[in-house]
């Protein structure tokens, strides 16, 4: 089931949204959880037992501001799954916020279209990001969620799934892995496909991923990434 | 030798930043064996051909339109023909062994070639300069109506704001009374003129980013007053790494020009929107056009009257975009015109 997770310290902006949820799914006939915190405090300890997909997050919560949050998401439970979405009264943003990649911002007062349309985006990353990568590795065959890869790289006839915390090998060569593999990954280099879902900052010759790795986007691609990154951002 | 020199032409010419280098080397390197090829055993007249023929060749190398390559082809060949006339004429003074003449011959077409070459070089130089000081002088207009309008969008809101105060304990009363009532609409409806009066009508972004603010405001001001639908939407750092003039370029030439074409338009509209994500900063600039913007060699030339300035405009912006690294597609399709940008910007 996709959960989305609705936190402001306003009762009547969380209620609002929470309407607006459960508008979309009667619509879109979709279902959908909502959970509700008020504090950023109440957010971070549930966290760390319920799993959301979609968080609705205020920007100006009064002990625990909307960036504490964001940054315990990302850097303390390196969660960069969630989508977030922040709210605020203001229309002008402090830099810290998109080092946190949100998904969307949100001004009040809120609209249904606006919400909608994040739900929406929301819903394709969780729905390709469930899909599973299976390959054969020593006779036996393996499987991993493609949200938990970080990417792939090539060294002489063998392929490397990177993962946040280990790397598995199989044989292969990455051109024939890539029409199968979904849009969200897309070669940088000879030996990387990397996942635009866990891409924190690009240059036009290099790429930051999750887990603070950098890789070179190698010349002959350079043009085609650039073009691939913006398109996706653009949507 | 000749090559390095015909090549020092072309990117003196041709916009090279495009070319894919080891695929120019290669076909210097053709054109190269092709010419020793022909030159082995043929006459003079032949080779003087051929060599307008490989120049013709080289031009192909580079993104431009036909008429552009005809004319570099022909200057080249021309310059290249006048030294060697020249320098027969100059050596005919003299009276030298035929080998070393020949090589005499060789060396002074080269130098001269070379000197011309440096010539153009500085010529064109020259016009970019100009160029530029006339962009630059443009901007300087346009930043100072932007600051100045930006002035007047603080001092009225900031005013609307003070009368607001001014009032806020009988509109507390009034509200007040009303709760007591039990009157939920009326309050709802109360509040709405409340922040309606409170708002200042010719502020449409603040993003905290002064300079894209007060660039913005002056420019959708003019849309407004223009246009039927107007939509903008910023999510940006306030601070960004980029060079006012540079963002004054891009914004300023693009929103001039969509909503120079949104005007002639039954629908008359115009959406911008900006975004920063992964250290791209996304500018989208969508309006509605009628449709007859004439294309020539892949670019946009203007319906504009004053059409070369025009044409200035979105060179400027394709300079700048180049500068960040970045990218730009122009797409149309049913009356609809959407220019897409994007820089590589760091955060300040």
């Amino acid at each position: 089931m996709y959960r989305i997770g609705i936190c402001d310290d306003e009762k009547n902006t969380c209620m609002e949204i929470g309407k607006m949820v459960r508008e979309y799914a009667k619509q879109t006939v979709t279902e959908l959880e909502t959970l509700v915190w008020h504090t950023g405090e109440a957010l971070c300890e549930a966290l760390k037992t319920v799993s959301i997909d979609l968080l609705f997050l205020d920007i100006e919560l009064v002990t625990t501001s909307g960036i504490e949050v964001g940054r315990y998401i990302r850097n303390e439970l390196e969660n960069h799954e969630i989508s977030i979405a922040y709210i605020s009264a203001k229309s002008s943003y402090a830099m810290e916020l998109f080092k946190i990649c949100p998904i969307d911002f949100l001004i009040k007062p809120i609209l249904y279209e606006d919400v909608a349309e994040i739900i929406e985006e929301s819903l394709k990353r969780y729905r390709r990001n469930k899909l599973i990568f299976e390959y054969r590795a020593k006779g036996v065959y393996g499987k991993v969620k493609y949200q938990d890869i970080i990417c792939f790289s090539s060294d002489n006839k063998k392929i490397n799934i990177v993962l946040a915390d280990s790397v598995t090998a199989f044989n292969g060569r990455l051109k024939d892995i890539l029409p199968t593999l979904p849009d969200n990954f897309i070669q940088i280099h000879q030996s990387y496909i990397i996942n635009l879902d866990h891409l924190l900052e690009c240059t036009y010759d290099s790429v930051k991923m999750s887990g603070d790795m950098i890789l070179s986007i190698s010349q002959p691609y350079r043009k085609d990434v650039r073009r691939q990154i913006s398109e996706f951002n653009w949507g | 030798m000749i090559f390095y020199i015909f090549y020092k032409y072309m990117h003196c010419f041709f916009d090279t930043g495009e070319v894919n280098r080891k695929k120019e080397i290669l076909v210097y390197l053709l054109m190269l064996l092709w010419s020793a090829f022909v030159a082995s055993f043929s006459e003079p007249d032949l080779s003087h051909a051929t060599t307008a023929l490989i120049l013709f060749v080289l031009t192909g190398l580079y993104p431009d339109r036909l008429k552009k390559k005809l004319l570099v082809t022909v200057v080249i060949f021309g310059t290249y023909v006048l030294s060697k006339a020249l320098v027969v004429r100059l050596l005919s003074f003299f009276r030298f062994d035929s080998d070393i003449a020949f090589i005499i011959e060789q060396l002074s077409v080269l130098a001269l070639m070379y000197i011309f070459e440096l010539f153009a070089e500085i010529w064109i130089e020259h016009l970019r300069n100009l160029r530029v000081k006339m962009a630059e002088n443009e901007n300087t207009k346009r930043q100072l109506a932007g600051y100045s309008n930006q002035l007047d969008v603080l001092k009225n809101s900031e005013e609307k704001v003070r009368g607001l105060r001014h009032d806020l304990k009988h509109h507390l009363n009034e509200l007040m009374l009303m709760a007591e009532h039990d009157q939920s609409s009326d309050i709802k409806d109360y509040i709405k003129s409340m922040d309606s009066f409170m708002t200042y009508s010719g502020e449409y972004v603040s993003s905290g980013n002064k300079d894209i603010d007060s660039l913005l405001n002056l420019m959708l001001d003019d849309a407004k007053r223009e246009l039927g639908e107007v939509s903008c939407k910023v999510c940006i750092p306030s601070e960004l790494d980029i060079e006012l003039f540079d963002l004054n370029v891009i914004l300023g030439n693009l929103l001039d020009n969509a909503i120079r074409a949104a005007k002639q338009t039954h629908e008359k509209y115009l959406h911008v929107r900006i975004s920063y994500k992964m250290g791209m900063l996304l500018i989208h600039v969508e309006n509605s056009y009628t449709g007859d913007l004439i294309k020539e060699g892949g670019r946009y030339r203007s319906t504009k009257e004053d059409s070369a300035a025009h044409g200035m405009g979105i060179t400027n912006v394709q300079c700048i975009v180049k500068k960040y690294d970045g990218d730009m597609v122009i797409t149309e399709e049913n009356n609809r015109f959407l220019v897409k940008i994007v820089l590589y910007v760091k955060t300040a």
